[in-house]
């Protein structure tokens, strides 16, 4: 009988004529006997096994970082050469990185870039060449066999690149079209400002471009940036995957052996981040975007472990103090962030959500109440212990996947640190107390420190930051925002 | 009924490797109360993936009824959210709480075919994921008060406005409106229409989950550290116990008139103008489903590819664009999708006509159609080593071709495509059936395809 009941209920309930059938179908329910379900005590988090990680320095004096595991038939590598002023360059010359950013790939002195596209593809690879103020950036993940030939295109893409003038135009116009969208992308302008009210006007860290810096980009200054990277910057490349250390070591030799630079990074600049509400105005945004920002730790910060145990705790999981008071209590979000940004000079400590616009000032009120309460102390021993056992289970599901774990190992080697270190610092996490969050929290969410910035249509939003007595220390326009430095 | 376990750990590559371990064996069986189980040994790290799959999606919100879609639309998509606010015993909140403990995460998704939960974290979880799925598989709906509904709605709502504010998911909304003709469910969008959602009774949810919220609808899909016989007990133990219940009868394809060709204009405040052409094509798991996704990225998979040369490379005609597939279990859509920095669409829309006229009439090369096969390849490959994204192919696999073993024999299906194949799905279903919108600006409606009829999203 139940079956037909509920189809006939469906049918009706479809139609909005189920009301009271549908009560008395539940107390049906009801009668039923269900089991109930007791679950298990869960154990203290562990830290995960991790891998043998073999170290060899390459001919040319790269460090090379191996994993071998043979279960599914996939190569990664992961290769960094430093940029060795790219933490201080402004203006023309942070220009020029850029535009090597946009040229890598798109041809060499051997072959165009629809030949080098096309050949990857054809060994199943997926790739990237990317070059920031860190410095230049392989990743490879192909499988089995592949290798060889992938890194070889690779390799050749980078040290026989080949910069046309008719790729530089293409870079040019699409950097004009991206800035003509920003007036139309609230996460970009929203960006924009959270850097230009925290950055000061004269750090590398400002590098926000403006239309009209598109014009007169060269291919040779290109060329030139890219041969002096790597000539000079230090390189570690890191192989995960089905080969064995001295097949690895083989293949890296092959085609990354010559690079012989040593130079590390130069330190980035330290700044006093800026502070205060700012409100970009955009007309007709149906939603705020709002975030707040806090001075936080630089990447070789001993506290850095239990700052992600804060926002964990704060914004960063779907159990977060936030997610449950915004979402789960009051609707007004589909999700809350939370992160944690970690730089070698500097770091920053981060909530954003997204609300509708005639919801942005409650939402503003229950964030800063919150980081307030946090600020005061009082992170639970669940709450640790929740953010504990996430931590171990990051660091596993990283250790798992070829293309995540290989980009890891050489981000971490090329700054100094290690695995060995980051499960130290996931073992002092896991013996941490809540007092010892307390303390972090105290050092990271001081209310004078914070930095706001909202993005939405200011006549709606103006008058209820108004209304709960918010200070805005700059309103500025989204046309106006795009065109500033 | 039980096949041979498999274990990744320890596999010896044979001739093809990748095709070898594409050839999984997992454990299959059925309990008596109609619950589908697979498990699939994983020893590479002591974590696990669970995916458990509700074959109920959008496509259900409505029936059709005189030709046209009668029922709320968003019901499984909020009831996706549902699920998450608790029962008597684990209260809202408690089940994130209690996996998060052990630092498993956990999300859910819904699309027109399924609702599908997902937990993955460390092997030590598995049990108490298993004991909550159970939990609230049979107890869902007691502890649905008003107010969490209401609250849910809202979140679904904001959720909504994320899609509305993005200019390249809203486009989809009215694309999709138009390509699938009257009483068809893939017409509606899966998060629901904002007044659909804003009437929706708690009532109807409760019955959404008692019509469809059985194990006899379920399928539950395991990879991990797990010794698959211990795992299979373990299962028994909780949603095992799980009073039976039917699988009710699905939708069936009833619905296919035409589609609005157009030309549509749909007007919104976007930077650049947007030209869309759509055509139907077929159901996940046709036989020309392999040679449409080949076709797709002889089009548009970077340089040396059709549309990406004409319009990006080799002539700067568009700023971006993509062609990609979708196939569902009611039909399936090929989409082509152009973007002009201040310029009108019509020239791009020349381009697209002349190169899909050219591969029409002349088909691909056998080059272009190694290529892009090599990449899935690639894919597939690659798919192996996330346990989550493993434990949903399996349930697919069993869906789409009742066996879950299929992952070999899928990557069979494309390395088999053929360049005669692709010129023919090219003729077949890139014809004059297509949908054409243009998606502009209020101050751009000049760039806009002549003659166009305006559309709004639903």
């Amino acid at each position: 009988m139940r079956p037909a009941r509920a189809l006939a209920l469906f049918t009706l309930g479809l139609m909005g004529l189920a009301g009271p059938w549908a009560h008395a179908e539940e107390e049906a329910v009801l009668a039923v006997e269900r089991p109930r379900f007791v679950l298990p005590t869960p154990g203290a988090p562990t830290a995960p096994r991790l891998p043998e990680v073999k170290t060899t320095t390459l001919s040319g004096g790269a460090t090379a970082l191996v994993v071998t595991r043979k279960e599914i038939p996939l190569v990664a590598v992961s290769a960094r050469v430093v940029w060795p002023e790219g933490n201080t360059v402004t203006g023309e010359a942070q220009r020029d990185g850029w535009l090597v950013n946009g040229l890598l790939g798109t041809g060499t002195q051997v072959r165009d870039g629809e030949a080098l596209e096309s050949e990857l593809d054809r060994l199943g690879a997926s790739w990237g060449l990317s070059f920031t103020s860190e410095g230049l950036a392989i990743e490879l993940e192909v499988p089995l066999g592949g290798e060889d030939a992938s890194l070889a295109l690779l390799a050749e893409a980078v040290l026989q690149a080949d910069f046309s003038r008719r790729e530089v135009r293409r870079v040019s116009r699409d950097w004009r079209d991206g800035y003509a969208v920003v007036p139309y992308d609230i996460r970009e302008l929203h960006d924009r400002a959270v850097n230009h009210l925290i950055v000061p006007e004269d750090h590398p860290h400002r590098a926000w471009d403006v239309a009209g810096d598109q014009r007169g980009l060269r291919a040779a200054r290109a060329e030139a940036l890219l041969s002096d990277v790597l000539r000079r910057g230090k390189t570690t490349v890191s192989v995960v995957g089905a080969l064995d250390e001295a097949e690895a070591v083989a293949l890296l030799e092959r085609h990354l052996g010559g690079l012989t630079g040593q130079e590390r990074a130069a330190p980035t600049p330290v700044y006093d981040p800026g502070v205060g509400t700012w409100l970009v105005d955009r007309p007709g945004f149906a939603s705020g975007m709002i975030s707040v920002s806090s001075p936080g730790l630089t990447r070789y910060d001993a506290d850095l472990p239990l700052a992600q145990a804060l926002i964990d705790t704060l914004a960063a999981t779907f159990t977060s103090r936030l997610m449950t008071e915004l979402r789960e209590v009051r609707g007004l979000t589909y999700g809350v962030s939370g992160w944690i940004w970690a730089g070698d000079a500097q770091g920053r400590l981060v909530v954003a959500v997204d609300v509708p616009e005639d919801k942005v000032a409650e939402a503003m009120g229950v964030i800063e109440a919150f980081l307030n309460t946090a600020f005061a102390g009082g992170i639970t021993a669940e709450e640790l212990r929740r953010a504990q056992a996430g931590a171990a289970q990051r660091t596993a599901r990283r250790l798992l996947l070829t293309g995540s774990m290989a980009p890891w190992l050489v981000d971490l080697e090329r700054r100094g640190l290690s695995l060995a270190q980051h499960e130290a610092d996931l073992r002092r996490l896991l013996a941490a107390t809540p007092a010892d969050v307390d303390r972090v929290a105290a050092r990271l969410l001081a209310p004078e420190r914070r930095a706001w910035v909202v993005a939405g249509d200011r006549e709606v939003i103006e008058p209820q930051l108004e209304q709960a007595g918010r200070e805005i220390d700059r309103i500025v326009g989204s046309e106006v925002l795009a065109q500033e430095r | 009924m039980p096949g041979v376990v498999f274990a990744l750990m320890g596999l010896a590559f044979a001739a093809d490797p990748a095709m070898e371990a594409l050839r999984l064996t997992p454990l299959w069986t059925t309990l008596d109360n109609g619950l589908t189980v697979i498990l699939l040994e994983d020893h590479r790290a002591p974590v696990m993936a669970l995916s458990l799959r509700y074959e109920v999606g959008a496509a259900e919100d409505t029936l059709p009824v005189a030709g046209r879609a009668v029922g709320r639309t968003g019901k499984a998509h909020l009831f996706e959210h549902l699920m998450f606010e608790g029962t008597p015993d684990y209260p809202s909140g408690e089940y994130d709480r209690r996996l998060a403990d052990l630092g498993a995460d956990n999300n859910a998704w819904t699309d027109h075919d399924a609702t599908v939960y997902q937990v993955q974290g460390p092997i030590d979880a598995l049990e108490t994921a298993l004991a909550l799925e159970a939990d609230r598989m049979a107890w869902l709906g007691e502890a649905l008060g008003e107010e969490v509904v209401k609250n849910q709605i809202d979140v679904v709502i904001n959720e909504r406005l994320g899609d509305e504010m993005s200019d390249y998911v809203y486009p989809y909304y009215s694309l999709d409106w138009l390509l699938w003709p009257e009483g068809h469910p893939y017409r509606w969008p899966v998060l629901g229409t904002r007044a659909d959602l804003n009437t929706m009774p708690r009532e109807e949810l409760v019955q959404h989950h008692q019509r469809w919220g059985g194990p006899g609808n379920a399928t539950l899909v395991l990879v991990g550290d797990f010794e698959a016989e211990a795992a299979l007990a373990m299962v028994q133990e909780t949603l095992g116990r799980v009073p039976k219940s039917p699988a009710p009868p699905r939708r069936a394809l009833d619905v296919l008139g035409p589609g609005l060709i157009g030309p549509w204009l749909m007007v919104e405040d976007l930077a650049f103008p947007q030209l869309h052409l759509a055509w139907r094509t077929v159901p996940r798991g046709h036989p020309d489903e392999p040679a449409l996704d080949v076709l797709a990225m002889v089009m548009s998979y970077g340089r040396g590819t059709r549309l990406d040369d004409a319009l990006l490379y080799r002539r700067s005609v568009a700023t971006d664009v993509s062609v990609s597939t979708a196939n569902g279990r009611l039909g399936g859509g090929f989409y082509v999708f152009v973007q002009r920095a201040d310029k009108p669409l019509a020239p791009a829309l020349r381009v697209v006509e002349r190169e899909v006229e050219r591969l029409i009439a002349e088909g691909p090369t056998d080059d272009e159609v190694r290529r892009a096969v090599a990449s899935w390849r690639g894919f597939f490959i690659s798919s192996l080593e996330d346990p989550e994204q493993l434990a949903d192919a399996l349930g697919e696999c069993l869906r789409v071709y009742g066996d879950p073993s299929c992952l070999a024999m899928e990557l069979g299906r494309y390395e088999a495509v053929t360049a005669a194949d692709v010129h023919l799905v090219a003729k077949v279903y890139l014809n004059e059936d297509r949908v054409l919108l243009s998606v502009v600006a209020p101050e751009d409606t000049r760039f806009a395809l002549p003659e166009s009829a305006t559309v709004s999203p639903p």
